[in-house]
């Protein structure tokens, strides 16, 4: 316990890392404000302006009126929900004078967000996680002053365990607070708009915040293992951006029916979207979030084994 | 193992594998003893071993065979029991360049819930009052050397092992180091002093180890090391007849300059007793005492690691090393 407060103590002096939680803290918040900035509702000012600009080039044109009576009669296939008892045609026509003017934004969705920028954003989370672990222990090394630090705790594998569980401990609270924060502001937003959004949607959010949270925070023990088994950040990013490279590149070249299940990007997908579909030559394969968390678990344990193995024989500089 | 002695090892070997597969020796069966208390000076040319010694003896390298014992107990398994009474600083001084030299030290301290009253108090013994909460990237090697020294006396050492401690220091700063590490000495600390240079050790140490291409080359008291100065320097009006009179009664002399090179481990009397029977009259006897550096330069002469080795300066033939080790 004692070294972990060192430990956490250290990391909250590096200005690297205060630095990557930093960013940690500002990307996300610049992708929420671009998914609310991009989903806010036109106003009834927008509206008006576009459509009396489109009705004049419109007034004569027969594929218009075509399409209204086309919406009016078959309203669903246009994407509109006409109330009960409610003139079809009087719901059409302004969401087609919308269309016409380019008025496409859509509402903000919960359960789109959380299929695209979400992912984006607990892979970005992950990535400075991983940093974090990295430049961690990284400087460490490069100063020389892991040595100085065994001259006073020489049981290594302790030492090893204390920055292993700060690393971990700062990459579950970031994440786990940025992740709530983003969607809770999320939330609210689209509460704000009136949109509503289901229990299983919500369910579904809670599950990617578990997840994320997780996989961002044992990127970041995965970023500290390999740097304590490389004793450089340099070395680790190298091997890390040629490892993902070369493995993506060796698993397309194999001529294995199932290749793509080993690739890293697809078991990541599979671990937060709680599974993915994926396509091989001949037919669709399902990848459970279990196999894909399993993928990532024998990769972070392979990782810690190796580098703390090394940590405990290997002479220190 | 003895448990009067602080440091102790024996046949210590460390191999390195080089990059074309081959191994390199850098330790080779070292015998080494450091008695509890005094200033311990631990010599060797550049590459001879002293530091991987170091290092091993504090767990930060594995020897290859042989075993170590601190205080006793036997190391690196009793490592974490003996770390508390044990300082060191291994090479260079090695901190986090950011922080300042005190987070330094605060971070050490807390590791081993030292208070952080002790921070204040090594601060203040190495002179670092004032600059402490300056980042260590912009200190001076001198001070990067003094606050090494400083997170030595956090733990308040029974044994402090000190590698170079005084390398970058000014000539003021040198004489600080070297008193502070004389009054730990004289305080009852132990004190091994790794360091090449070789004034600096007669100067500090009561014992000393010189060792050689990882070998133990000779090892005891800075004074039997010197020897007893059993040769002495005579001058004198007649030469020829001084040189009869003493080869007479046994002397082995030789001409040295103006003055002649008498061997004896007889008291001077008797050099001054025959000359005086002989009826001749000296101006000048000075017994002629070997340095360190003649010492070190004889025994590592013809070790290959190291620069420094040549021809022996002095003028005296070796001292007596009643503990050298067969080589």
């Amino acid at each position: 316990m004692r070294l972990l407060l060192v430990e956490l103590t250290r990391l909250r002096w590096r200005r690297a890392v205060l630095a990557l939680v930093a960013l940690s803290i500002l990307i996300p918040a610049f992708v929420a404000w671009g998914e609310i900035h991009n989903t806010r509702p036109y106003t009834q000012q927008e509206i008006d302006r576009a459509t009396s600009r489109v009705k004049a080039e419109v007034g004569q044109d027969k594929f218009f009126e075509r399409n209204v009576r086309q919406c009016a009669k078959h309203p669903e296939r246009f994407g509109i929900d006409v109330p009960e008892g409610s003139d079809p045609a009087a719901a059409c026509e302004p969401q087609m004078l919308r269309d016409y003017a380019g008025l496409y934004r859509e509402d903000l969705s919960l359960q789109r967000v959380k299929e695209q920028s979400g992912v984006g954003v607990i892979v970005v989370l992950a990535g400075l996680a991983m940093l974090i672990g990295a430049t961690f222990v990284g400087a460490d090394w490069a100063s020389g002053s892991m040595s100085n630090q065994l001259l006073f705790e020489p049981r290594r594998l302790r030492v090893y365990a204390a920055k292993a569980a700060a690393v971990l401990l700062v990459g579950l609270v970031v994440s786990g607070v940025v992740l709530s924060v983003w969607w809770a502001v999320l939330g609210q937003v689209a509460a704000h708009r009136d949109l509503t959004t289901s229990a299983a949607t919500w369910a579904d959010i809670r599950g990617s915040v578990v997840r994320g949270g997780l996989l961002a925070a044992l990127a970041g023990v995965g970023g500290y293992a390999m740097t304590m088994l490389f004793r450089s950040t340099v070395a680790t990013l190298g091997v890390l951006f040629g490892t993902v490279v070369a493995t993506t590149l060796l698993i397309a070249s194999l001529p294995l029916e199932n290749a793509q299940r080993w690739l890293p990007s697809n078991n990541i997908g599979a671990w937060v979207l709680d599974g993915i579909d994926y396509y091989t030559n001949n037919s669709q394969e399902h990848l459970s979030k279990w196999d894909g968390g399993l993928y990532l678990l024998v990769l972070l344990v392979g990782a810690l084994v190796l580098s703390s193995w090394s940590f405990r024989r290997r002479d220190v500089p | 193992m003895s448990g009067e002695l602080v440091i102790e090892t024996s046949g210590l070997r460390k191999e390195f594998r080089t990059r074309r597969g081959g191994h390199r020796v850098a330790v080779q069966g070292l015998d080494l003893a450091v008695p509890a208390g005094g200033v311990h000076g631990f010599l060797g040319p550049n590459g001879s071993g002293k530091t991987t010694t170091i290092r091993m003896l504090l767990g930060l390298a594995r020897p290859t065979k042989g075993s170590m014992a601190l205080f006793g107990q036997s190391v690196p398994k009793a490592l974490p029991s003996v770390m508390d009474r044990v300082g060191a600083v291994v090479e260079s001084p090695k901190f986090a360049p950011n922080f300042s030299g005190r987070q330094n030290l605060q971070l050490l301290a807390r590791s081993r819930s030292i208070p952080q009253t002790r921070i204040d108090q090594a601060v203040e013994t190495v002179g670092l009052t004032g600059r402490d909460h300056d980042r260590y990237k912009s200190y001076s090697l001198g001070m990067k050397q003094r606050l090494a020294i400083a997170a030595t006396l956090l733990k308040d050492p029974e044994l402090l092992i000190l590698d170079e401690p005084t390398n970058g220091l000014d000539p003021a700063g040198i004489r600080e180091i070297r008193d502070t590490i004389r009054g730990l000495g004289e305080a009852g600390v132990t004190v091994l002093l790794s360091s090449h240079i070789l004034a600096e050790v007669q100067q500090v140490c009561t014992s000393a180890t010189i060792i050689g291409n990882g070998r133990m080359l000779a090892s005891g008291k800075v004074d039997d090391l010197l020897g007893s100065g059993h040769v002495h320097r005579v001058t004198v009006d007649d030469q020829a007849a001084a040189t009869a009179a003493l080869e007479a009664k046994g002397f082995t002399v030789s001409r040295d300059g103006t003055s002649l090179r008498v061997e004896t481990e007889a008291d001077p009397a008797v050099i001054t007793r025959a000359l005086g029977e002989a009826g001749l009259w000296l101006s000048e006897i000075t017994a002629v005492r070997p340095d360190l550096e003649t010492v070190f330069l004889e025994l590592t002469a013809g070790e290959t690691l190291g620069p420094t080795p040549g021809p022996t300066l002095g003028p005296t033939p070796g001292p007596t090393l009643g503990e050298e080790k067969a080589r």
